[in-house]
């Protein structure tokens, strides 16, 4: 069955392709499909997207399933490779579900990037804006320089069994470790940041336990709020630290408040942005190389193995840049 | 007896349900007090007549109900209620959960509007109301931990609160014991002498004539008539519910000539029986007869093998049997057609053809252990045919047979393992009266093909004329041993109930 | 040695969570403080009023897995319409959120009664429904504005302690103040004795005159107005609204309900069985975070404690315990 957003979606390309005055009959097209449409995240996705082709002199669109549902991005990958794109970009949902379709489009000769997906197989380059070292490490980083150095804190993640989480949980403690030894961890990490209430409810109880607790340390989005709530309630503003990335517009009071102090992100737009500019390098036949400058990540050095390019373009979550990122809609 | 007023008067009253008539010009009178009878075999009318005075179903136009004077064309549930009719369901309509005080006064939980509950008022009424009975329950045990007779009085109470006029009793002995029964009797009187009108509904004729002052007959919708209890007997009222003249008499055979199937010898079992010993030989229907709990039941569960005795010997054949389970005793050839029969003897919802193979799967079973569809349905027809079941289709659910049809089919799932013994247990507790003789009729047939039957049954005439030897068992032990040809049924009712 | 074991789920209950208070007053030097009753108070506030809203249902002989999402459901509405009458205020809002749940709960009750079918059925398609219509209509977009007498946390009591502050907040004055409401409907009240008569014989409440359609619908129009509540409390406690963020507790409050002594079938249940079946769950939680136990051990404690706490007050597995003791005696 198609989805309704993925017909509207075809048939806007359509129209856009048919009839718009502005786009040569050769332009290069490219169709980005994503988790899931109609989440703020992606929104800034599509609006980074949109700038950049005008800009590239490209047709390039985004398809939001309506649910984040890996069949879905199957079935969209087909339309696009039916439509005869150039090139597509995918933020998938599950990697390997993807692979069969994703060789079919490279066999028709379509340049495929994939967003978020380091295991990725079958794709021209897959590209992140944060590496999970240097995004865990950073957070570490801001962490230790709040605290002083040294003290308690607690560590949470989405769930126990989110490989990205877990990845930069343990980038961050591995990194506290060595450079700070006066950090203490003070139990295993809380699989408690995909939901505001227990968040909150988990900082409390540990905030008594540990009477000393330093700070916390939030990978997933709702780990920052619910931790902040806690605090602000608590009364501890100032005396405990909370970091990590979070929706800037759900955490905007909170960041004014002071209670929490910070964070990084990466930011979607930019993603957005980089599909196109990718695509349209590779549809250009230009070669991504060691040491390219390429708009958006830098200076990269593509891994031709893995065919990751891995970059740490980090935005960070601060007093300064929180309204602007959540005047987004992020 | 009370005052002869009429309290409620039924003339011209019909019904028809689709295109048959379950009553026809049927009427019907109550006094004051009274305890009356509606006696008929299933279909005859009964349960449409009650549902009418209930308010649940509307007569047909032309029929006139009057109450204390006042008449009315029909009545409703709602008003039925008001006027003072109340109906002690076979189910009771009883909350499980609740505390028998609660129970018992639930009526004034009913008011219109919401109003705080007054659970001390409860208690003293339901307390008086057990006391007006002259019962003692525990009024804050819940109702779920109360025997059937106890909760029975439960419901009757609660009607009692509802200041019932008439009490209709649909069945309420079926499932309770002899002195359960007896005291139930006793609270029939009791609401008798406080001007409450009772109606009784009962397959048991005993019951019937023993309890009530008149009962009314109704045969295919239509009224018998009304007669007093007095000068009824047994079998009068069987003829005037069926139409048939039914011959009773002794049909009992000397068959001391043919040889022993199954001997039993010094049986004991701890509390259950003692030293019972006896032997039935082929083709000979013994019966086994006494008061509920006198070890008949737990008799038969030893010779089925569901227990083990303490100490003694059953042989069947000659051979000596240590049964461990049913199963070995169903493979050694013999069969129990249990007394509980909604609950243990078939699987109610299932259709009568899986009910009556159920016990010879293993014989039906082919190569690849598959069910053999031909072989079961030519099984069942066989059966069907033979013990002339009623149906409509052997896929119907064995729910939608009558009694007697149903004991059928439990005769029929024994019989289908072709059994050297069968064990029958009070076979026509359930089934109507005119049915019964049908059921004798196939157990005499049996015994004349060879099998040993083991009838046990509290109603003595059945045993009386269907038994070639009758036991007494009194408290587990075997008191007394009768020939009917020999002895005289007065005298066994007799020893029995003394 | 003779020993009086309760009688009931509840006593049961109530056995386990003593021992488990006691267990980790004496483990934990922080477990009884002043500040971590109230907390636990503040934190159970949403689930106690959803347990007592389930509780009616049960009671009642239905279910209702609905009822997380209807308060994801109502959030937004009251979100919207505050916002679109200028603003509202608590009595507003609580109205407002009042009725939503009531209509919503009437939405079951009468899918439920009027065309008899199962209440499960009918909750999920309506679990369904209610979160599909939530993620079509909001496209999944949290809102973060609300007004701010929705925000601003309301503390009627505090204390300082040696251990910080120890509040009382709002919602746990909405939770006391539901929990007596439902006491009183179903102990008290003529018509809470006929939905238990409802649940524990549907045939038999009929019979008697029970209006069965008027019970339906105030099961699930107490559970509904329950939920709409719980969801205006979660909103204020955690200051968002976000579509997902209730979607789950379902179970959680359903098994803490049951665990209370609630019978799924009907005619059984207590709102104190309910109050110390969340409690159980909730103190488990914070004893294993003051304990410092591993969090990868959270679930699989969690599932022990209430394997055992529902083997005890089940009828089996108090049948066992008679029967440890009787051995230990004749030993």
């Amino acid at each position: 069955m198609r989805t309704l957003p993925t017909l509207l979606a075809g048939a806007l390309a359509v129209a856009v392709a048919g009839f718009g005055p502005a786009m040569a009959q050769d332009a290069p097209r490219m169709g980005v499909v994503v988790k899931i449409g109609g989440i703020p995240w992606f929104n800034a996705m599509e609006v980074g997207i949109k700038n950049k082709a005008e800009e590239l002199g490209m047709d390039a669109w985004m398809v939001g399933p309506t649910s984040a549902d890996p069949a879905l991005q199957v079935r969209a990958v087909e339309d696009l490779i039916a439509q005869g794109v150039d090139a597509i970009g995918v933020v998938p949902n599950d990697a390997e579900v993807l692979e069969p379709v994703l060789a079919r489009a490279r066999e028709q000769g379509i340049k495929v990037i994939t967003h978020e997906s380091p295991d990725q197989q079958n794709v021209d380059w897959n590209f992140e804006l944060a590496s999970s070292d240097g995004f865990g490490e950073a957070h570490a980083e801001l962490l230790a320089q709040k605290m002083g150095g040294e003290g308690k804190y607690a560590l949470y993640v989405g769930s126990l069994t989110v490989p990205l989480h877990n990845a930069w949980a343990d980038a961050a403690v591995a990194y506290l470790e060595e450079k700070y030894p006066g950090m203490e961890l003070v139990a295993d990490r809380f699989g408690v940041a995909e939901s505001v209430d227990d968040s909150r409810t988990t900082a409390l109880d540990l905030m008594r336990a540990h009477p000393d607790l330093g700070g916390f340390l939030a990978f997933g989005s709702q780990g920052p709020i619910g931790a902040g709530r806690a605090v602000a309630e608590r009364r501890k503003t100032g005396e405990v630290f909370v970091l990590g990335p979070f929706s800037p517009g759900q955490g905007q009071r909170l960041v004014h408040d002071g209670v929490i102090t910070g964070g990084f992100m990466w930011n979607p737009m930019e993603a957005g942005e980089v599909f196109v500019t990718m695509a349209d390098m590779l549809i250009k036949g230009e070669e991504i190389k060691e040491g390219m400058e390429v708009p958006g990540l830098g200076v990269v050095s593509p891994d031709e193995a893995t065919r990751n390019i891995i970059v740490d373009q980090l935005v960070t979550l601060s007093v300064d840049t929180v309204d602007d990122l959540a005047a987004m809609g992020l | 007896m009370q005052s002869k007023q009429p309290i409620l008067q039924l003339t011209h009253v019909s019904k028809v349900f689709g295109g048959s008539r379950a009553l026809r010009d049927v009427a019907f009178e109550l006094t004051r007090g009274e305890v009356h009878c509606i006696a008929g075999e299933n279909g005859s009318g009964k349960s449409t007549l009650i549902k009418i005075i209930t308010g649940v179903y509307t007569p047909e136009p032309g029929a006139e109900i009057v109450f204390e004077g006042r008449r009315f064309d029909s009545l409703t549930p709602v008003t039925a209620r008001q006027l003072g009719v109340q109906v002690i369901w076979q189910d009771l309509a009883l909350f499980p959960e609740m505390t028998v005080a609660e129970n018992i006064a639930f009526e004034m939980n009913l008011s219109r509007r919401p109003r705080w509950v007054r659970y001390d008022t409860m208690r003293a009424q339901a307390q008086e109301t057990l006391q007006r009975l002259g019962f003692a329950l525990d009024l804050d045990k819940p109702l779920r931990d109360l025997t059937i007779a106890q909760r029975q009085i439960v419901a009757i109470c609660r009607a009692l609160v509802a200041e019932a006029k008439i009490v209709f009793m649909d069945e309420p002995t079926a499932s309770l014991t002899q002195t359960e029964t007896t005291a139930l009797m006793d609270v029939v009187r009791r609401l008798s002498e406080q001007d409450i009108a009772v109606v009784f509904v009962s397959h048991r004729l005993a019951e019937v004539l023993e309890i009530s002052e008149r009962v009314t007959v109704l045969r295919d919708g239509l009224r018998v008539g009304v007669f007093p209890t007095g000068e009824m007997t047994q079998t009068r009222l069987t003829e005037l519910m069926t139409g048939k003249t039914i011959n009773h008499e002794v049909r009992a055979q000397d068959r001391s000539d043919a040889p022993v199937v199954l001997e039993v010898r010094g049986l004991s079992r701890d509390a259950e029986y003692e030293d019972v010993s006896f032997e039935i030989r082929r083709g000979e229907i013994l019966g086994i007869t006494g008061l509920l709990g006198a070890g008949r039941t737990e008799l038969a569960s030893t010779l089925f093998g569901l227990t083990q005795p303490d100490s003694g010997a059953i042989r069947l054949d000659g051979r000596a049997l240590a049964l461990r389970s049913n199963q070995q005793a169903i493979e050694a050839g013999i069969a129990y057609v249990s007394e509980d029969r909604l609950a243990l003897g078939l699987i109610q919802r299932q259709a009568i053809a899986d009910n009556i193979a159920i016990t010879v799967l293993d014989e039906l079973e082919e190569r690849l252990r598959l069910l053999s569809g031909k072989r079961k349905s030519n099984l069942v027809q066989d059966w069907i045919s033979r013990l002339s079941i009623k149906v409509d289709k052997a896929e119907d659910a064995v729910s939608t047979l009558s009694g007697g049809n149903q004991q059928r089919v439990v005769l029929a799932k024994w019989l289908a393992t072709n059994p050297k013994v069968l064990i029958l247990d009070s076979p026509t507790v359930g089934v109507d009266v005119g049915a019964r003789a049908g059921i004798f009729e196939i157990v005499r047939g049996l015994a004349e093909s060879g099998m040993a039957i083991l009838m046990i049954s509290d109603e003595i005439p059945e045993t009386y004329y269907n038994a070639d030897r009758i036991l007494h068992m009194r408290g587990g032990r075997i008191v007394g041993s009768y020939a009917p040809v020999a002895a005289d049924i007065a005298d066994i009712e007799l020893a029995v109930n003394a | 040695m003779k020993l009086d074991l309760p009688h009931t789920t509840e006593g049961w209950l109530l056995l386990v969570v003593v021992a488990m208070v006691a267990l980790l007053g004496l483990s934990t030097d922080t477990f009884f403080t002043l500040t971590n009753f109230f907390d636990l108070l503040n934190s159970s506030a949403v689930n106690v009023i959803f347990a007592v809203g389930l509780l009616v249902v049960l009671i009642a002989g239905g279910i209702d897995i609905s009822f997380a999402v209807a308060a994801s459901v109502v959030q937004y509405l009251v979100a919207i319409t505050v916002m679109s009458i200028g603003g509202g205020n608590w009595v507003v809002g609580l109205a407002l959120a009042a009725i939503f749940g009531f209509g919503l709960g009437a939405i079951n009750a009468s899918l439920i009664y009027y065309f008899r079918i199962i209440s499960i059925v009918v909750t999920i398609a309506t679990f369904n429904l209610f979160f599909g219509l939530l993620m079509f209509f909001t496209r999944g977009v949290s809102i973060y504005n609300l007004p701010d007498w929705w925000l601003d946390r309301i503390v009627l009591y505090e204390i300082e302690t040696p251990s910080g502050y120890a509040e009382i907040t709002l919602p746990v004055v909405v939770m006391i103040v539901m929990v007596i409401a439902t006491w009183l409907l179903i102990r008290r009240l003529t018509i809470g004795r006929q939905l238990y008569a409802m649940g524990d014989n549907t045939d038999g409440a009929r019979r008697i005159g029970v209006n069965l359609a008027g019970m339906h619908f105030l099961a699930y129009g107490w559970l509904g107005l329950c939920a709409g509540l719980a969801g205006v409390m979660q909103a204020h406690r955690a200051q968002e609204v976000v579509p997902n963020a209730l979607i789950g507790q379902e179970l959680d409050v359903l098994a803490a309900v049951v665990l209370g002594g609630a019978r799924l079938g009907g005619g059984r249940g207590s709102v104190f069985g309910a109050l110390l079946g969340v409690a159980l769950v909730t103190i488990t939680q914070n004893g294993l975070n003051l304990l410092g136990v591993s969090p990868f051990a959270f679930r699989m404690i969690a599932g022990a404690v209430i394997l055992v706490a529902i083997t005890l007050s089940s009828g089996q597995g108090r049948s066992l315990l008679g029967l440890l003791s009787l051995r230990t005696k004749r030993a």
